[in-house]
């Protein structure tokens, strides 16, 4: 895999909350390790959530430990998140869009971009794209058992 | 199967036969035995005629004749099947069909333009033409016209569909025919069909067994292959291609065979048999000879009248000892021949399969020799139609046409040899020799036959003398051998060498005798210090008969001082100074030298014995000897008393290397050192404007040659120094710089030089010599110099006595003796052996030695004066097999004691070293037997890089699989004696390379074809290397293996390049390199079991594949289906499932393809039971019944049991030691080097050590590793994030009992298996439950859960 390529992984789930209410789990990245399996620490150093907020985060993934640091691009609650790395392994850009479905609860799009570069040696860019979303999917799941309805697909 | 039919479809005008039937449907049945040979031979060659039955003759007649023949010929083909019968693959093997209708082939040419011969060839040539089996009829009609009423009228039928019966029959049924007379047979139009469903039950009962149980054990310890020397070196696979030679016996002894038939109560067949088995042990040194013999087959009368193939071949085993006599031998034949027929009824091809005799694709199976007896009950009046050389005047009136013979060659090429008599000729029993072109030419093949009736005409005057006594040829070869092995007799002057060199330097005293570096001598020079040297010698007391040890560097001075020695009428002892001190010291010890010559720094301290002439200071006179060194005193000891010893005559002595370890010294006298040098001189050419580049070492005789011949031809040496001679590229450079005309060196210089990147010198002569000429060097040397000669001697008859001009194109003899040279091919008893057979080659006339020094015994054993074939000669014994072509050629056929038997096979060394050589990049090769095992020893061509398996892979495309090294080990160099020839003693104990010996299948196209052969070829197991013929498979399995793996892969795979490349890994490589890349199911089928019955599905273990379950199916009770799951992420890229739960729900498809509904048998090692157990869950879930869930030491996933998260270099490394777990082997290769190394190179890293220890196939390509590698990570992802809840479910637990790290008891399922959870505790640790010996413990506990229902109405 040569640094240039990315791997793109995309997941759409459902939480049985209003968007706010998931908005206010899924983008807030405090949030981050109660409900991300991988998500091992997290800190704010800028206070509170918002653009150009910055904090540092620590994964535990396929068997490494990856620390980044991470600005806040967008922040709309109820309606969006952005992000990206500042500092790290490798650079990622991550994106939640929340969108309210007919029953008040939520379809929340999930996009990650990933420029991974050697980082996971010789794993093909196929398989990290699954890990990531098969990461998003399983901790969404949890989440939505958790939130009282279960995920919907 | 046929009704009656009143008219001819294809002609409904055409008046009906009354053995018309109403048109039947075409019918399709399994092939018999005999067809289903000939149509694999068809098959693994298509453009085969071998099996063409031709029938030819010269027809005058009213063209309205021709008209009648072909209406008569319609009716036939509408009456028999055997007429309109095809060909063609069935699932089981070939099967036979009959057309309802088949339009007959028949074929016009207007040949009134072509000469006589053009047009015999051309019908030779049309009689060839290769018939495609499935396209009925097989038989042809061609008429060429030659004249307004000639034709020449050809009739060719293939012999799967008619023998030579069936033509007589059709013949004469149509001659009725057309003269309105009543045939005396009434054809049978379908008992070729009846015939066929007979055998097949015949072969099925008890009294077929017991007659192959009776074959067995007759033909129990048969030799393999009855080796015939031939012209050629015999191919990998027979061609097919063949030739004939006709042959008539005398009415003398046609009689005495007749006579001799009768009084030993025997038949002439018997008789020429027994004759032909005399032959064929004189060919071949064997005692033991199998000959097959066609039968008519038609024991039946109902298939007496019968169109069709039903003949069969016999085998007969003979046995000829050259101490019985030709009575004795027919009277044991007769026997034998009783013996062979009692199991006529087995046809052969099937006789093959089921004895399954080692398979040597190069060769028919079980006999290589046939001889035929056909002899027709009927049409005798056509008789002479029957022979090659029929005589003049043979006509017949046939309905008012004129028929005369118009011979063909037919069946020629189905074996090497094939005797066919039966016919006569003007009361004289006449026949004709087939034989393969592969492996004789035309000369030998008549000369051959000619040997034949020669054998043939003694064994009847002396039927009871024994056959020992008896002359193998003829009055006439015996001359011609006399006339091939007699060099030019020429006059030999007295004046011994020196006195030649004096004569030259006084003609030419100015002229260059000698270079060395930048040293040159003149003749005038080259004398004066001769003189000078002879004169200090002899003041150092040297006089005639003494020994005088020469150890000098090479240049002039060596020239000279040789010279001198002989000068004062001494001998000379030529030590090399590289040999060690114990060598020469012994030679110096044995020949009692009296004095050392050369210089104080060689002698560096060695052969303290000996007084020194130093060169360098000649006028101090002799340093005597050191007395303390512990020599002997050479001037005390007496002169020996043998005639080799104490002679004035003795020019040198020569030590040559000693079977016991000791070197021999060969004492060679003036004379033959002078008839040497003359006779070469002669041969040569070589003339006063020539320069000879002397490379080789004064301790090899040859070097008298490169020395002493340019001066008695008032030429040049240029004496090469020894580090140049050593170093290919540097003398490659003073080849060219020196303008050297001639130079002689051994093959393996000649190759050194080559290697070095010589492309030669057009200024060049070549002798070369002293070992074997390969053909492929002969083909460099003969296109890169101006002429090469090969040469052949012994030490023991003075350099070379042969030599002869070399022409690659024509193959490589020896050449012609030398002048006053005498050579004989002899048998044990020393008599001369005819042109064809081999014999020892011994060697007479002036350059003989005189002996051994000081070994009267030895020589006495190989000097031999009073053999039979020449009674007042001194002959030396060479050692050598040789044999005379029938155009005296003297080809060499190996040393006597070079050959050698394994498992039955005589196997000449030195061809397994010309093939070897012959492979891309090999420079070298050496075969020696080792524990029973061919060993080769490769030099590689600089810069090539050499694998063993493509080594053994491309010699097996040469050489039959017992000829291929099982061993091949790689040198930098090869051991080389002093005299640059191998040194075959000093080669490295052989290693086994990693992929001799048993080896499990590597990947799944292995582990597929691995399952296949067990299945068709009914054996528990098979490995990778193992080859298809020698486990047990033969033409037809082979078949049925093509068909499936075609099925499988879509791969086509003849059956002649399976009998070439049969094992499991090199058909895994076509598959590999032929398969498209279709995406495959991840379901691999380890046993089809019965497919009434429930499969069992086995999940893979961590990593994905499934290979670990082939040792468990194996041992598991046969019956159930075992279906293993692959990951899919293993064939297809981009596949591999992360999560257990997408796996499970992923495999339930497959699984639901298969089998729709449950019970579901379940099970799994390692990750596998984890696997088993989510499916099992899912199936739960969707209302499925499980029958039951099998985990082999699976650990429960659960928390406490996932191990620490590893990274990619981790699961990288424990990736590497899991793919040498299979194949028993150990990869371990640390994460942290992994990581170091990183992405690619730490991947790469992997798969060379993996190739490296055998565990991943050579060309197992980086894509499919890769896949593995992927499916292995992901399922080290999977593992390491499930965590499932506890179900309601039953679990049988196989765990392993020998396991070290402890998961408790119960491995942790407690904690998730709510149902029954038994544990059963079996052999192994964790690793090793599933194989070798383990996996039968394991098979053996999971058995019992596998006698559940048979019926499954449920599914």
């Amino acid at each position: 895999m040569t640094k240039t390529e990315q791997v793109k992984a995309e997941y759409a789930f459902g939480l049985p909350v209003p968007p706010k209410e998931a908005f206010a789990l899924i983008s807030d990245p405090a949030q981050d390790p109660v409900w991300q399996a991988a998500c091992v620490d997290v800190q704010l150093l800028d206070g509170e959530p918002r653009p150009g907020a910055r904090y540092e985060i620590t994964f535990q993934l396929i068997g490494k430990r990856m620390q980044f640091t991470v600005e806040i691009d967008e922040f709309e609650p109820g309606l969006r998140s952005r992000f990206h790395t500042l500092d790290g392994p490798f650079h990622y850009v991550g994106t939640y869009v929340y969108a309210e479905n007919e029953d008040g609860t939520t379809t929340v799009h999930w996009t990650f971009e990933v420029e991974p570069g050697d980082y996971f040696g010789i794993m093909p860019k196929s398989l990290l794209r699954k890990v990531l979303v098969n990461s998003v999917k399983k901790d969404s799941g949890k989440l939505a058992a958790q939130l009282g309805q279960g995920a919907r697909h | 199967m046929a009704a009656a039919r009143t008219t001819d479809p294809m002609n409904p005008s055409h008046p009906a036969h009354p053995a018309d039937r109403p048109a039947p449907v075409d019918s399709v049945r399994p092939a018999n035995a005999q067809q289903a040979g000939l149509w694999f031979i068809h098959e693994t060659d298509p453009g085969c005629s071998a099996y063409h039955i031709v029938f030819g003759a010269e027809v005058t007649a009213d063209p309205r004749l021709g008209t009648e023949a072909g209406d008569i010929v319609d009716a036939l083909t509408r009456e028999h099947d055997a007429l309109r019968t095809g060909f063609r693959a069935g699932p089981e093997g070939p099967e036979q069909f009959v057309r309802d209708t088949v339009a007959p082939d028949i074929r016009h040419t207007d040949a009134r333009e072509l000469e006589p011969r053009a047009l015999r060839d051309r019908v030779r040539a049309d009689s060839r033409t290769p018939f495609d089996l499935s396209r009925p009829p097989l038989w042809r009609v061609h008429l060429y016209r030659t004249a307004e009423r000639t034709w020449v009228f050809t009739l060719v039928m293939h012999h799967i569909a008619a023998d030579f019966w069936s033509l007589a029959l059709l013949l004469s049924e149509v001659r009725s025919r057309l003269e309105g007379t009543p045939h005396r047979f009434t054809l049978d139009g379908d008992a070729f069909a009846a015939y066929a469903d007979r055998q097949q039950t015949f072969l099925t009962g008890e009294k077929a067994r017991g007659l192959l149980d009776g074959e067995a054990r007759r033909l129990a310890d048969a030799p393999p292959a009855l080796d015939l020397y031939g012209d050629r070196p015999r191919p990998p696979a027979p061609s097919y291609d063949g030739g004939s030679a006709p042959f008539a016996l005398s009415a003398g002894a046609t009689e005495a065979v007749r006579r001799l038939a009768r009084e030993t109560s025997s038949t002439p067949y018997t008789a020429l048999l027994a004759a032909y088995f005399v032959l064929l042990g004189r060919l071949s040194g064997q005692s033991d000879l199998l000959v097959g013999t066609p039968t008519s087959g038609r024991l039946n009368r109902k298939f007496r009248d019968a169109l069709g193939n039903f003949v069969n071949t016999v085998v007969v085993r003979g046995e000829i000892d050259e101490e019985s006599t030709y009575r004795s031998l027919l009277t044991t034949s007769r026997e034998r021949v009783t013996e062979a027929l009692r199991a006529q009824e087995l046809p052969f091809p099937w006789l093959v399969r089921e004895l399954a005799p080692p398979r040597d694709p190069s060769r028919t199976p079980l006999y290589q020799a046939g001889f035929a007896w056909d002899r027709l009950p009927f049409l005798t009046d056509m008789d002479a139609f029957f022979l090659l050389e029929p005589g003049p005047g043979a006509e017949l009136d046939v309905a008012g046409a004129t028929l005369r013979p118009y011979p063909l060659p037919q069946q020629e090429g189905q074996t090497d040899l094939w005797v066919e008599m039966g016919a006569e000729q003007d009361g004289a029993f006449a026949g004709v020799l087939r034989y393969n072109t592969d492996i004789f030419g035309a000369g030998t093949a008549r000369e051959l036959a000619a040997t034949f009736v020669t054998t043939v005409e003694t064994l009847v005057a002396h039927p009871d003398e024994p056959l020992r006594d008896l002359a193998r040829g003829d009055g006439r070869q015996r001359a011609r051998l006399t006339e091939w092995g007699t060099g030019p007799e020429r006059a030999v002057p007295a004046a011994r060498l020196p006195d030649l060199v004096r004569d030259q330097a006084h003609r030419t005293p100015g002229a260059t005798a000698l270079v060395a570096g930048a040293e040159q001598w003149s003749y005038a020079r080259l004398l004066a210090s001769v003189d000078e040297i002879a004169a200090a010698l002899r003041t150092a007391g040297v006089t005639a008969g003494d020994r005088v040890a020469v150890m000098t560097g090479r240049g002039a001075p060596l020239v000279a001082t040789l010279l001198a020695v002989l000068d004062t009428g001494a001998a000379y002892v030529p030590l090399d100074p590289n040999l060690p001190a114990e060598r020469l010291t012994y030679m110096a010890e044995d020949s009692r030298a009296r004095l050392l010559v050369g210089r104080s720094d060689l002698r560096d301290g060695r052969l303290p014995g000996l007084p020194l002439l130093d060169l360098d200071d000649l006028a101090a006179g002799p340093v005597p000897a050191d007395r303390d060194g512990g020599g002997t005193d050479p001037t005390a000891a007496p002169a020996g008393t043998d005639p080799a010893s104490g002679t004035a005559d003795l020019a040198y002595i020569l030590y040559t290397s000693g079977s016991t370890g000791r070197p021999k010294g060969v004492a060679i006298p003036h004379h033959a050192l002078t008839n040497l040098l003359l006779a070469m001189r002669e041969d040569t050419g070589f003339a006063a404007s020539d320069s000879l580049l002397a490379v080789t070492t004064i301790s090899f005789d040859i070097a008298g040659l490169e020395l002493f011949m340019p001066l008695v031809a008032g030429g040049r040496v240029i004496v090469c120094d020894s580090a140049t001679a050593a170093d290919g590229a540097a003398l490659a450079t003073l080849i060219a710089d020196s303008g050297a005309t001639w130079m002689q060196a051994t093959p393996t210089s000649w190759r050194m030089l080559r290697d070095a990147g010589w492309k030669g010198a057009p200024q060049l002569n070549v002798l070369c010599g002293g070992e074997e000429l390969p053909l492929e060097l002969a083909e460099f040397l003969h296109g890169a110099v101006a002429s090469l000669h090969n040469v052949y001697g012994p030490t023991e008859t003075t350099v070379w006595s042969t030599a002869g001009t070399v022409d690659p194109s024509s193959g490589i003899d020896i050449g012609a003796p030398l002048a006053n040279t005498l050579l004989y091919v002899l048998d044990p008893q020393g008599r001369a052996v005819e042109p064809g057979f081999p014999g020892e080659l011994w060697i007479g006339g002036d350059g003989l030695a005189l002996g051994y020094w000081d070994r009267p015994e030895l020589t006495a054993e190989r000097f031999v004066t009073g053999l039979p074939a020449a009674p007042d000669q001194r002959l030396y014994r060479t050692g050598d097999r040789a044999r005379w072509t029938s155009d005296g050629r003297l080809l060499h056929h190996g040393r006597l004691d070079n050959q050698v038997k394994l498992r039955g096979y005589r196997i000449e060394l030195s061809e397994v070293e010309t093939v070897l050589e012959a492979v891309d990049g090999v420079s070298t090769a050496v075969v020696v037997v080792r524990d029973d095992r061919l060993v080769a020893y490769l030099v590689a061509e600089p810069g090539a890089e050499l694998r063993t398996a493509d080594i053994k892979s491309t010699a097996g495309v040469s050489l039959p699989p017992y000829m291929v090294p099982g061993i091949v080990m790689v040198l930098d160099e090869l051991p080389l004696t002093a005299n640059k020839k191998i040194d075959r003693n000093r080669l490295p104990e052989p290693v086994v390379s990693s992929d001799a010996g048993f080896e499990k299948p590597r990947d799944a196209t292995e582990i597929t074809l691995a399952r296949m052969w067990t299945e068709i070829l009914d054996i528990p197991q098979v490995g990778i290397h193992d080859n298809f013929f020698d486990v047990g498979g033969h033409s037809l399995l082979a078949v049925r293996l093509s068909a499936a793996v075609l099925a499988e892969w879509d791969v086509e795979i003849p059956i002649s390049v399976m009998l070439r490349q049969g094992t499991i890994a090199e058909l895994a490589t076509i598959v590999r390199s032929g398969g498209q890349e279709t995406a495959r199911g991840p379901v691999v089928t380890l046993r089809e079991g019965d497919p009434q019955r429930r499969p069992v599905f086995l999940f893979h273990p961590f990593g994905g594949t499934v290979f670990c379950y082939v040792e468990l199916t194996r041992h598991l009770p046969q019956g159930r289906p075992v279906l293993a799951i692959e990951a899919p992420g293993i064939a297809n890229e981009g596949e591999a499932e992360i999560s257990v739960e997408a796996m499970a729900t992923r495999y339930i498809d497959l699984l639901r393809e298969i089998q729709p509904t449950g019970p579901y048998a379940l099970g799994g090692w390692c990750f596998g039971g984890v696997i088993g157990y989510e499916v099992a869950g899912q199936l739960r879930a969707a209302g499925e019944e499980i029958e039951f869930l099998v985990g082999i030491d699976s650990r429960a996933p659960i928390e406490e049991n996932i191990p620490d998260s590893a990274d990619d270099a981790t699961i990288l490394s424990w990736f590497a030691r899991d793919l040498a777990v299979p194949a028993g082997k150990t990869l371990d290769i640390s994460a942290d080097h992994l990581r170091e190394l990183g992405g690619d190179a730490a991947f790469d890293h992997i798969l060379e050590r993996a190739a490296a220890i055998g565990v991943l196939a050579e060309d197992a390509d980086r894509a499919q590793i890769l896949r593995y590698f992927e499916a292995y990570l992901a399922n080290g992802i999977a593992l390491q994030t499930y965590l499932p809840e506890p179900a309601d479910l039953d679990l049988v637990l196989l765990r392993a009992a020998e396991e070290e790290a402890d998961y408790g008891p119960k491995l942790g399922w407690e904690s998730l298996i709510k149902g029954s959870l038994d544990v059963i505790e079996v052999s192994g640790d964790h690793n090793s439950v599933m194989y070798e010996p383990h996996a039968e413990a394991a098979a053996l506990a999971i058995a019992p859960l596998l006698e559940g229902p048979t019926d499954d109405d449920e599914n």
